[in-house]
């Protein structure tokens, strides 16, 4: 299939996007940037993790994304006293029939919000992040395949450490996006608050089939990514374990640079990029556009980084304004 | 063989007429032996004094070095019915310093620190005693004396002092690798000096070279790029990626935003005049060709090239207005 092919395909399929943006435009003002990352996690099937201040839209943005496509949500809210059973499901006996019977969990549907997750403790993050990266869960000897879409959208709060779990490096790094969720311009607060004031509630419809979302990710794989491309990701990846090869003065900020996944997620969510603009064939620009959300999470800052509060968004922003595009 | 002169077989050799001349023999030999030994052994006996008391001084040593210590041994014969005085009260050692006084019977010893340079010399030494009636005499002998060596060797004067932190003025520590600094220091300086310079005459060479202003040098590397038929031979992709690196860093170079690290969206969003925003469209046909498998025509790729020599000469000539005038 040539490009120009691609390009007509995309251009069909597109504009599924464009509906299911719609309708989350409707219920959720402003945060065009999150709601256009969660679709590229809805394309890739990759997981997400939304970070932000309370009340910035997060768990609602997720629930009108469920109820646009024709999918199944289920919301998690993670909290100290949860077990990994909660999640993944349990055998249990039933007296009537004398047999053990597996009743699944919340995790069997196609979209979760796992809300505040770092407030579970560790052994329950870690059963959600072996389901997310099997995409099967195991319960009393039987493994179950999760269905297609399988997409985990997990929130966390910045500010608030008390009482919480931070996710390990190598957990996190199971997350294809990190999004940082932030305030609202002023008119769209201003928005925000007339809605409330008038007590707007528009009802979300479900725009698109589970299975034209699966054709549509079908085809972001197909998208052409030019060799020079291919290059530009590596260099970007490479760049954050030896900036030094790329000219950059930055290697005493880094303790670790990003895995082989953040090039492997970097072409899958620049393919997608290029997608919801429409195109077959991917520009740097689409690079440029997802490689902080790929790479945030991904960057293990040093101490002189974290003394001088240099954060890793500030990273990202010296690879990309210093490794020449294609 | 008769046997030694002084041998009874030597004498008995002699004829009896010579007995009295053996004798006379005898004496004379004999008689300076007995005085010498007698000379000899009071040579070691106290100085005398009435009754055989007497006192005698000797050092342990003749000669000794600054700051070790000297016993002087006094031995002393009281005369009969005398006894020391307490303390015992020796005189003679003013303004010496005494370490220890030990007595022991018939003699006294004494330690003595040799605290200065040149000569050392006790004084008249006496030793006090109370007599049979009690009344205090004194047992007196000359003064000894020793020779007090340097310990800075035998030329004290040559001798190079060892620094002293604090008593003896130290040299600076890195006066001690003053050499071994400077002398890699002075070789890396002039290697220094060396590739300056043969930078500075490459620079110069180099400068020559790009005299040209930056809207001439895009004209001829598009000159170049053209002549190399890159587009005719089939190389469309490369041929558009050069032309676009040769415009972007002509951007680059004309208005001072990095254009080679720029998206064409984040040139179109930092271009601010309209000759500029004339390019955008070029450089998204250009994108385009370069990351999709767009072939333009011949006529096209021409079209395109002279789209951008036209900004490049349009741009240029504005360059030129305000170098003119920057020079008047």
């Amino acid at each position: 299939m040539d490009i120009q092919e691609i390009t007509i395909r995309v251009e069909r399929e597109s504009v599924l996007l464009r509906q299911i943006m719609a309708e989350i435009e409707k219920v959720v003002v402003g945060q065009r940037y999150m709601v256009e990352r969660m679709l590229i996690g809805l394309l890739c099937d990759g997981h997400m993790l939304l970070e932000g201040l309370p009340g910035l839209a997060k768990t609602t943005a997720v629930k009108t994304l469920a109820a646009a496509v024709k999918t199944e949500f289920q919301r998690i809210q993670f909290t100290p006293d949860l077990l990994p059973a909660d999640i993944l499901g349990t055998q249990f006996y039933r007296p009537g029939s004398s047999s053990f019977e597996i009743k699944k969990g919340p995790i069997f549907h196609n979209i979760i919000l796992a809300d505040e997750i770092n407030r579970a403790p560790a052994k329950v993050q870690s059963a959600l992040l072996e389901a997310m990266q099997e995409k099967q869960v195991t319960i009393g000897g039987t493994t179950f395949p999760l269905e297609r879409p399988f997409l985990v959208l997990a929130t966390q709060n910045p500010i608030e450490h008390e009482g919480t779990y931070p996710l390990p490096e190598a957990q996190i790094d199971r997350f294809m996006l990190k999004i940082k969720v932030d305030y609202p311009s002023a008119d769209e607060e201003k928005e925000i608050m007339e809605r409330v004031h008038k007590g707007v509630s528009e009802n979300v419809k479900a725009a698109v089939d589970v299975s034209r979302i699966i054709s549509a990710g079908e085809t972001v794989r197909l998208i052409h990514m030019e060799d020079k491309i291919t290059d530009y990701i590596l260099n970007l990846v490479r760049a954050t374990r030896q900036p030094g090869d790329f000219g950059l003065d930055i290697a005493p900020m880094i303790s670790y640079g990003a895995s082989p996944r953040a090039s492997i997620w970097l072409a899958m969510t620049s393919r997608a990029h290029a997608f919801l603009n429409g195109r077959g064939y991917v520009t740097p620009h689409d690079v440029k556009s997802v490689a902080p959300d790929v790479l945030r999470h991904r960057i293990i800052l040093s101490y002189e980084a974290e003394a001088e509060e240099k954060s890793t968004d500030d990273i990202i922003r010296i690879l990309l304004e210093r490794i020449e595009v294609p | 063989m008769k046997g030694h002169f002084l041998s009874p077989v030597f004498f008995r050799s002699l004829k009896p007429a010579s007995t009295l001349f053996s004798f006379l023999v005898r004496v004379f030999f004999a008689v300076p032996g007995i005085l010498f030994l007698v000379i000899i052994s009071c040579a070691g006996t106290v100085k005398g004094e009435a009754g055989g008391a007497g006192l005698r001084a000797s050092l342990d040593r003749e000669s000794a070095r600054l700051g070790s210590t000297v016993v002087l041994d006094l031995s002393y014969v009281l005369p009969e019915g005398s006894e020391l005085a307490p303390g015992p009260e020796v005189k003679g050692l003013e303004g010496l310093t005494v370490i220890d006084i030990r007595e022991e019977p018939g003699r006294i010893k004494v330690w003595l620190l040799l605290d200065r340079l040149g000569s050392w010399k006790t004084g008249d030494l006496s030793l006090a005693y109370l007599d049979r009636d009690g009344s205090k005499q004194e047992l007196n002998t000359e003064p000894v004396s020793a020779i007090i060596l340097s310990n800075l060797g035998e030329k004290p004067e040559e001798a190079q002092l060892k620094p002293l932190q604090g008593i003896i003025p130290l040299n600076p520590v890195w006066l001690n690798y003053l050499p071994w600094i400077a002398v890699p220091a002075g070789i890396l300086l002039s290697a220094a000096g060396l590739f300056w310079w043969s930078r500075r005459i490459r620079g110069s060479r180099a400068y020559g070279i790009q005299q040209d202003p930056p809207h001439i040098r895009a004209k001829k590397q598009i000159d170049t790029l053209e002549a190399e038929g890159l587009f005719e031979k089939g190389y469309v992709k490369e041929f558009y990626f050069r032309l676009s690196e040769i415009i972007r860093r002509y951007l680059e170079e004309l208005r001072g935003f990095p254009a080679l690290e720029y998206t064409t969206q984040e040139i179109a969003v930092r271009v601010d005049n309209e000759k500029d925003r004339s390019l955008i469209p070029l450089l998204r046909r250009i994108d385009l060709v370069k990351f999709s498998d767009v072939i333009p025509s011949q006529a096209v790729k021409e079209e395109e090239i002279r789209m951008a020599v036209s900004y490049i000469q349009e741009t240029g000539n504005i360059i030129d207005v305000q170098a003119g005038e920057i020079e008047r």
